[in-house]
């Protein structure tokens, strides 16, 4: 069986990117310095997948205080509400509270934005393993507070998804669902624009898999339950809530081998949820090895 | 006779600037010095606020609630700093291995509270289901497991602090924010914090739960915790209009019909100021959030706080939401 390695989510910051936030923040730094400190830790970043041999990996999305504040921001009828905790972590967001959706705005290019660093949102490396992040359509939904009309505001964030999908020639796509959803159909156009590794929580809810292209992957905890619907099933496999380095991920899957020709393997949660020592060395163990 | 609407604060409050710019790099006895100096300019800007309890003056000793016992534990390492929101981080720890304690917490402060023969303090310590549920768990075969070996720790700890603190009663509060994450946990959350004070005599355990999404979890344990005072936050929920009805305060009638139901009596310290804000409550406003809850709880079993600890605020904005909220209760008071 052959491993794909995905890495995937908010990356850790360094402490020199944090520091430089802290700057940043109490106006000793400019949006024009932090915005060149992103760029050139995202670099560093990519120099680390490479060296890890990584097969694909998203953004770090160092600049995403998180999963879904710069997409909140880049459309209007989005406001900021009150911070409110992710799951059941120690770790807290900022709840888009949504009227409606709106126009969008630019997130390929440097512009000021408020209670997040300076886009872009997005800092591309290039290579063929680069994958774009957007949080899923569902958790977005759920994780807002939604004061206008909730099936009119789906099918407008869909049709916004789709816009971003194209404004920024997306080739590969990442969908994030950390929360348990049941309409997967709403991705089929993004599906057919770009190959989309969806990663989802929980069971698949509904897809009809005769209605259209089948995802490129979908990542979850039981690759039986959608191998069906993509081209190769992934795992969530290397631990975003442990500090042990070595994931045992060659005797994790060793179960898929007779069934599985691919297997993709990745993360179970944004590293961000690791300290950045810790993450660094954790890339290393995707395929097994330390 | 018990005192009316006692007055107390949370735990931490701002910390002066020469202390918090320098803190990790003060060290023995020139830390207890700059320590020592902060909780006397605290104190007295607590004293002149009027404050009835005054804590421990601050928490000018700890960093942070979690690393604070964290890092004075063998069993757990600290990696590095890990998210808590926007820019905001905590070191959270790992454990890897049994832990232990390797030596006091807190028991410095003890020592000045009694040095200055203060009795009116409270003494926070961070609960054992909060340290497993911001801990990475690397070597317990389940969360249950560690909580209660942070629950045995936190009880050397107390038991400790008490046989320093002497015969008089020592108020003790368990703060525990991550308490009510996981409804499915709530078994956890109270043999955990039994572990934390079991056996140990001459204690008034108090436990304070903020940013809950639902207390009615934390009440529905209550007939079997061991726990006396329930310090919560309100006021982040409750509207800065005057009103007739307090929306933020519904669940002290969900207390009042737990402490109902139970044989022990229970107290509820009533959050009245916002932590996250600047916004100062006039005393208007923190006096219609008091009437409301005595409503319900009678003014023996009511204790008036800011939702959390004031460290979030300038010393000065801390400083006027505190006299704010003594003076509506004095008002309060003079009313009954």
């Amino acid at each position: 069986m052959e491993l794909i390695s995905l890495l995937y989510g908010i990356y850790p910051r360094t402490d020199d990117l944090r520091r430089a936030y802290g700057k940043w923040e109490k106006g000793q730094m400019s949006s024009v310095e932090i915005s060149t400190k992103i760029q050139e830790e995202s670099t560093l970043y990519y120099d680390l997948v490479r060296e890890a041999s990584l097969n694909y990996f998203t953004d770090p999305l160092f600049n995403w205080f998180d999963i879904l504040r710069p997409i909140a921001l880049s459309i209007e009828g989005i406001k900021l509400g009150p911070l409110s905790r992710y799951k059941d972590t120690n770790t807290f967001y900022r709840e888009p509270e949504i009227e409606k959706i709106g126009k969008l705005g630019g997130l390929d290019t440097f512009r000021e934005v408020e209670e997040n660093p300076p886009f872009p949102a997005y800092h591309q490396n290039g290579s063929e393993s680069y994958v774009h992040f957007l949080p899923g359509i569902n958790s977005f939904m759920r994780m807002s507070r939604i004061v206008g009309n909730p099936p009119e505001i789906r099918e407008r964030l869909k049709e916004t998804y789709m816009e971003i999908v194209e404004k920024l020639k997306v080739k590969r796509l990442l969908i994030y669902e950390p929360f348990e959803a049941v309409d997967f159909e709403i991705y089929k156009d993004l599906n057919e624009a770009a190959s989309t590794f969806l990663v989802i929580t929980g069971g698949m809810g509904t897809f009809n898999a005769d209605s259209g292209k089948k995802f490129y992957s979908i990542i979850g905890d039981n690759p039986y339950s959608y191998s069906k619907y993509c081209e190769i099933p992934g795992v969530k496999s290397v631990s975003a809530q442990s500090t042990k380095v070595n994931d045992n991920v060659l005797q994790k899957v060793k179960q898929y081998s007779s069934d599985f020709d691919k297997l993709i393997i990745a993360n179970t949660e944004s590293f961000d949820f690791l300290p950045r020592a810790i993450a660094d060395k954790k890339i290393f163990s995707f395929k097994g090895g330390e | 006779m018990m005192e009316r609407l006692v007055t107390q604060e949370i735990g931490s409050f701002r910390k002066p600037a020469y202390l918090s710019s320098r803190f990790r790099s003060y060290k023995g006895e020139e830390f207890q010095e700059v320590a020592r100096k902060a909780t006397l300019e605290t104190l007295e800007l607590f004293d002149k606020s009027g404050l009835m309890n005054i804590g421990v003056g601050g928490e000018m000793y700890r960093w942070e609630m979690y690393e604070h016992p964290i890092a004075r534990m063998d069993g757990v390492k600290i990696f590095g700093p890990v998210r808590s929101f926007d820019n905001k981080y905590y070191n959270k720890g790992s454990v890897y291995g049994e832990i232990e304690r390797k030596e006091p917490f807190h028991l410095d402060e003890i020592h000045l509270f009694k040095q200055m023969k203060k009795r009116n303090i409270k003494l926070p310590v961070t609960g054992p289901y909060t340290l497993m549920d911001w801990s990475f768990n690397d070597h317990y075969k389940s969360r249950e497991d560690l909580a209660l070996a942070f629950g045995k720790i936190m009880n050397q700890e107390i038991r400790e602090l008490k046989a320093a603190w002497g015969d008089e009663v020592l108020q003790v509060q368990i703060d525990e924010p991550a308490a009510t994450t996981r409804p499915e946990e709530m078994d956890i959350v109270m043999d955990s914090i039994n572990e934390s004070v079991k056996g140990i005599e001459g204690i008034e355990t108090h436990l304070h739960v903020c940013y809950s999404t639902d207390y009615g979890l934390l009440f529905n344990i209550a007939p079997s915790l061991n726990v006396s005072v329930y310090n919560l936050e309100f006021a982040n929920r409750d509207p800065t209009s005057l009103t007739d009805h307090r929306n933020g305060y519904d669940d002290v009638k969900r207390f009042k019909e737990t402490a109902e139901t139970i044989s022990k009596e229970i107290s509820l310290g009533l959050g009245v100021t916002d932590i996250h804000r600047d916004f100062l409550e006039p005393p208007e406003l923190i006096k219609e959030r008091i009437e409301y809850a005595l409503k319900f709880v009678e003014p023996e079993r009511l204790r008036i706080n800011p939702d959390c600890g004031l460290r979030t605020r300038s010393r000065e904005v801390g400083y006027e939401k505190l006299k704010n909220m003594v003076m509506a209760r004095d008002e309060v008071v003079k009313a009954l």
